[in-house]
């Protein structure tokens, strides 16, 4: 049975309490919250079961997502994506480029399994480098495309 | 390696992400609490609580880590749990709003925003606890912030319970006076139902069947900003090739449902169950099912052709879906809300679109008189007379149909009632001025039609 931490369970710890938290314990939404509020911190400590460390859960298994930058084309935009993507040890596997519409849109099929951020802090650098660059980037999970387009 | 998708695919799906408003609508923990019953009634509260809690924990915590991984929003995480009458029943105190309190403080807990299953099957008649909590619905409602009710009141096998119907008139009056300071907010909490759907993610009207398993998680897809650009793309296609078009388009939708669905299954370990197709609008401009109509060719919703024309969409979306999920469920089909939908607020504003016109839309779609705001002075018969004509539509057409009407307090033809988010916002709709209390108040049941004779 999992631990359920709710937050009548909170609310009567300290500020800035160091809770020690079985992994694989569910938080609830509430509690969450305040613990935020409240500024305690959370310490994982290992149960009984085999359960993996949050943050930890990365696997073996690849995972690829496409990064899409659309707009007006110009200099140093491949090399903008590349830099960024390189820093967060995202291999890129393929790239293609066109202009559709008269817009200049690169396709990346990248590589994310060996990088220490999740795709969301991928995507986050991705998206501030477009704006910085005054191009559209987004990154997306491979899964995506291949249940919509793949049956 | 090489791309194993092409150009445009990969820029549909972007474009249907970006600028499309696509969207998982919602996904649904369903939880039975049929081993929650205690002859204490604080005891089943307690237990409710407590199991809705250690089940559903990190139901929204799951939801927002799929939304960060995927990059496709999911607007709500929600619950449906047994009808609450079956988990009561075995309790001699008569006021189950002690046990909606519960329900609210579970779901502040656990961080979403409704959880459905305060509710009642009284199709052929009422148990003892069936009538506790049709009377409890009003308080319940009004005290409560997160706590959906639904009375299923026939179905085709069955028939319609009439004596149900006039009550839920008389509950919804109730519900609206009591909540009259939100212009009858309570009742946009509250279904009245025909054929009710044991697998029915959507609010307000979601409960979790006594056939269903112990958890299970249930998906509702979205996408009509996605649907209506893919009509406006074939401006000049034929009808034909148009719901072709849209098929492909709602296979698309629903495969993105289905991914999370499974997604979210795996994390929470809970079996997946369906995927609801239905094309759920919100008050957002662009994702609204009447202007989907209006891009077909109609000058506004509600205008001749309306019928014709949503008949076409409902079964093309339907087609579409049903191919790219390996179990579809729940409603699964067109919602027509009036305040929750930008465009059909707007057709009712500009007299397009009547009451009349509702209820002939809702032959041929999901889910009935959905979000319907009427005059406060409509009376509980005239509410419940409203009720059984959507209830006969869905006995005599094996479909369900649902009411959801706000009797605003107060409010007249024209005025405009304000929600908020979701929930919209939408001008009252005048109701005929003929009564029908004599046959109402007939009580009885309407037998079951001979559609119900399949064996």
């Amino acid at each position: 049975m999992q631990d359920v931490i709710t937050k009548d369970e909170i609310a009567v710890l300290p500020d800035n309490f160091e809770l020690r938290v079985v992994v694989g314990s569910i938080i609830t939404y509430a509690a969450r919250e305040m613990i935020k509020e409240k500024g305690i911190t959370l310490q994982y400590v290992k149960g009984d079961g085999e359960e993996k460390v949050p943050g930890q859960e990365k696997g073996d298994d690849k995972e690829r997502g496409f990064v899409t930058v659309i707009g007006h084309d110009k200099v140093g935009i491949i090399a903008k994506v590349a830099g960024i993507l390189a820093a967060s040890q995202v291999n890129i596997l393929d790239i293609s480029q066109t202009v559709l519409q008269g817009y200049f849109t690169m396709i990346m099929i990248v590589d994310f399994s060996g990088s220490p951020d999740d795709i969301t802090g991928i995507r986050q650098k991705l998206e501030d480098a477009g704006d910085e660059i005054g191009v559209k980037i987004t990154l997306q999970h491979e899964d995506i495309f291949r249940y919509m387009h793949r049956i | 390696m090489p791309f194993s998708y092409t150009t445009d695919e990969i820029l549909e799906t972007i474009r249907m992400v970006e600028l499309e408003n696509l969207d998982i609508r919602t996904i649904t923990m369903g939880i039975s609490l049929r081993d929650c019953a205690d002859p204490d009634l604080k005891a089943t509260g307690k237990k409710i609580y407590e199991k809705i809690v250690r089940c559903a924990g990190n139901l929204v915590e799951v939801g927002e880590e799929l939304e960060r991984n995927y990059g496709v929003p999911i607007i709500n995480k929600r619950v449906s749990v047994t009808p609450i009458a079956l988990v009561a029943e075995c309790s001699k105190d008569k006021d189950y709003s002690y046990l909606a309190r519960a329900m609210d403080k579970a779901a502040k807990e656990i961080g979403i925003n409704f959880i459905g299953g305060f509710a009642a099957l009284v199709h052929k008649g009422f148990t003892n606890g069936d009538r506790s909590l049709i009377n409890s619905i009003p308080e319940a409602l009004s005290e409560t912030e997160h706590v959906c009710a639904s009375v299923n009141v026939g179905t085709t096998k069955s028939g319609i319970n009439m004596e149900a119907v006039y009550d839920m008139g008389k509950a919804i009056k109730e519900t609206a006076e009591r909540t009259a300071d939100k212009d009858g907010l309570g009742c946009a909490k509250m279904v009245v139902f025909c054929n009710a759907p044991e697998d029915n993610p959507f609010m307000a009207g979601a409960f979790h069947g006594v056939g269903e398993p112990e958890c299970v998680i249930n998906v509702g897809v979205s996408g009509p900003g996605v649907i209506l650009n893919t009509v406006r793309e074939y401006h000049d296609a034929d009808l034909g090739t148009l719901a072709s078009m849209i098929k492909q388009t709602a296979f698309k939708i629903t495969r993105m449902g289905e991914l999370m669905g499974r997604k979210a299954s795996e994390k929470l370990g809970v079996p997946f169950g369906i995927v609801d197709l239905s094309l759920a609008p919100t008050p957002t401009v662009g994702d609204s099912v009447a202007e989907i109509l209006e891009a077909m060719g109609l000058e506004m919703c509600g205008a001749p052709g309306s019928t014709a024309a949503l008949a076409m969409l409902n079964d093309a979306v339907k087609k579409g879906g049903a191919m790219a999920s390996s179990y579809v469920g729940g409603l699964s089909g067109a919602f027509i809300p009036v305040s929750e939908d930008q465009g059909m607020s707007r057709a009712v504003t500009e007299g397009a679109l009547t009451i009349e016109k509702l209820e002939a839309l809702t032959c041929i779609c999901s889910v009935g008189l959905d979000m319907v705001v009427v005059p406060g002075d409509t009376t509980a018969e005239t509410i419940a007379a409203i009720i059984a004509d959507e209830a006969a539509i869905g006995m005599i057409n094996k479909k369900t149909t649902g009411v959801r009407l706000i009797p605003a307090p107060g409010k007249k033809k024209g005025d405009l009632v304000e929600f908020g988010g979701l929930l919209g916002s939408a001008p009252v709709m005048d109701v005929s001025s003929y009564h029908s209390d004599a046959f109402i108040k007939r009580g009885g049941r309407i037998p079951a039609p001979l559609q119900a004779l399949t064996n």
